[in-house]
């Protein structure tokens, strides 16, 4: 077979989901709506009703450009990551699917997303010397075995639990995908090396998941900004948070990826200390309520979970755009931060 | 519409969007202070075990070398535990203290 130009490949993996979740989401509301699977936005005077499960079409945009890339390259090593990197993403999907249907506990549902990591586990698709700053490759072997499937889990659930607003959990993984970018560019010098006739080296692969990724969840954002005409549901936000965790393991960016995601996992925390554990969203007090000019303000109920939404909100009520936007800046410094984290371990001289 | 007028516009735009940015900024003060905490907590942490725990120096004999491999691996930890640790305990007293302050300005008022 011929081999396809490197930049045709990552041109394609933009396009391709891209393409694929534009074309694919207005059907997929229609079809919603006609079955009468819908939720109704709490946030606007209205009430509309909003199409669910987008996610679906986010897990499907994945898996085919990933089967095209698959197709494209031409290395068994790289097809081999690509289809682990797929596996990984689909079981976190589904495992959201299955909790959009069902409604999985709140135990139930992380635990499960454990297992999300035992592709990579089992394909070895890992270099167990997580990169830190001034550090450099830090040799865990089995404690990095350990921490592995939190790596992916951890991230599904916090963005799980920022995808509270129309938007909110597209702009800001965009954001933090972008960050991710050019940190493997910095991290790995020649980021762009691998753009030769001899194909994609592995920190090529790298920006693969991320361009998937990005054409994804930009398509998705269109139809999810606000005012939304579809949720991703629990099938989007834990693909998406998976798909964070396996290019934090398979890119070896461990800890640029934590460090962007400093206000998913801030949020998370706030919710985990202030409910004392994990309850699902349903089971929890509204932390939020709609005041007579529709904009979003404190419930004040000790038993609510303290998020960041309420942080944000405290000081005064705010239309549900200015929350998404200060959750972009909150988002917009930890992506800085990130870049920071890469220049250091780059400028230690600590990767080769 | 004229160049100049459009682009009076386009900055009158931009400027709007400055001063927006600068409105929800304040509420965001904390958050972004306590983000760069986060990450400045983070590199001390790494700079402590480059200078201090990897100084340690390896030693000759197999099983002492295992003994203090194992330290440098638990104290390193051990540090990355402790920074995770107060992550979530700042956040915990944040998100509480604020929520009290808030609570009691309604009250008296």
């Amino acid at each position: 077979m011929a081999t396809v130009a490197p930049v045709i490949i990552y041109i394609l993996s933009f396009l391709t989901p891209f393409i694929i979740t534009l074309a694919g989401l207005p059907l997929h509301i229609r079809i919603m709506h006609k079955r009468g699977i819908h939720g109704v936005d709490v946030h606007k005077k209205e009430k509309p009703k909003v199409a669910e499960r987008g996610g679906i079409i986010i897990l499907l945009s994945i898996i085919l450009s990933s089967v095209l890339m698959i197709i494209l390259v031409n290395d068994s090593e790289l097809r081999l990551s690509i289809g682990i990197f797929c596996i990984t993403v689909t079981v976190a999907g589904l495992i959201g699917l299955v909790d959009d249907i069902v409604n999985l506990s709140a135990i139930l549902k992380p635990f499960l997303l454990l297992f999300a990591s035992i592709p990579i586990i089992a394909s070895k698709r890992y270099i167990p010397e997580p990169i830190l700053p001034f550090i450099g490759k830090t040799k865990l072997n089995i404690a990095y075995l350990i921490l592995l499937p939190f790596v992916v889990a951890v991230p599904a659930n916090s963005v799980n639990m920022l995808d509270v607003f129309n938007g909110s959990m597209a702009t800001t993984t965009i954001i933090v995908l972008l960050a991710v970018v050019f940190s493997n560019l910095i991290v790995f010098g020649n980021g762009l090396d691998p753009l030769n006739d001899a194909g994609l080296a592995e920190s090529g692969l790298t920006y693969i998941f991320i361009l998937i990724m990005i054409g994804t969840v930009l398509a998705f954002w269109i139809f999810n900004r606000y005012p939304a005409k579809v949720f991703g549901g629990d099938t989007g936000s834990l693909a998406i948070g998976g798909a964070l965790g396996a290019i934090a393991v398979m890119g070896r960016l461990e800890v640029v990826v934590i460090i962007a995601m400093i206000p998913f996992i801030m949020n998370a925390f706030g919710i985990i200390s202030s409910v004392k554990g994990l309850l699902e969203r349903r089971e929890m007090t509204r932390p939020t309520k709609m005041t007579k000019d529709w904009k979003i303000e404190s419930t004040r109920d000790k038993k609510a979970p303290i998020t960041l939404v309420g942080l944000v909100i405290q000081k005064g009520p705010l239309h549900e755009k200015e929350v998404v936007k200060t959750f972009n800046i909150l988002t917009i410094v930890s992506g800085i931060l990130a870049i920071v984290i890469a220049v250091l371990i780059n400028s230690s001289g600590v990767v080769s | 519409m004229s160049i100049f007028q459009t682009t009076s516009k386009f900055i009158k735009n931009i400027g709007s969007g400055i001063k927006d940015y600068f409105k929800l900024t304040p509420r965001l003060t904390k958050l972004i202070v306590f983000e760069i905490f986060v990450f400045g907590a983070f590199i001390g942490i790494c700079v402590i075990i480059s200078e201090g725990i990897m100084r340690i120096p390896n030693s000759p004999q197999p099983g002492l070398n295992f003994l203090f491999a194992a330290l440098k691996v638990g104290i390193s930890f051990l540090l990355i535990g402790i920074w995770l640790g107060s992550w979530y305990f700042i956040t915990k007293r944040l998100m509480k203290n604020d929520n009290k302050e808030d609570m009691e300005k309604e009250e008296n008022s």
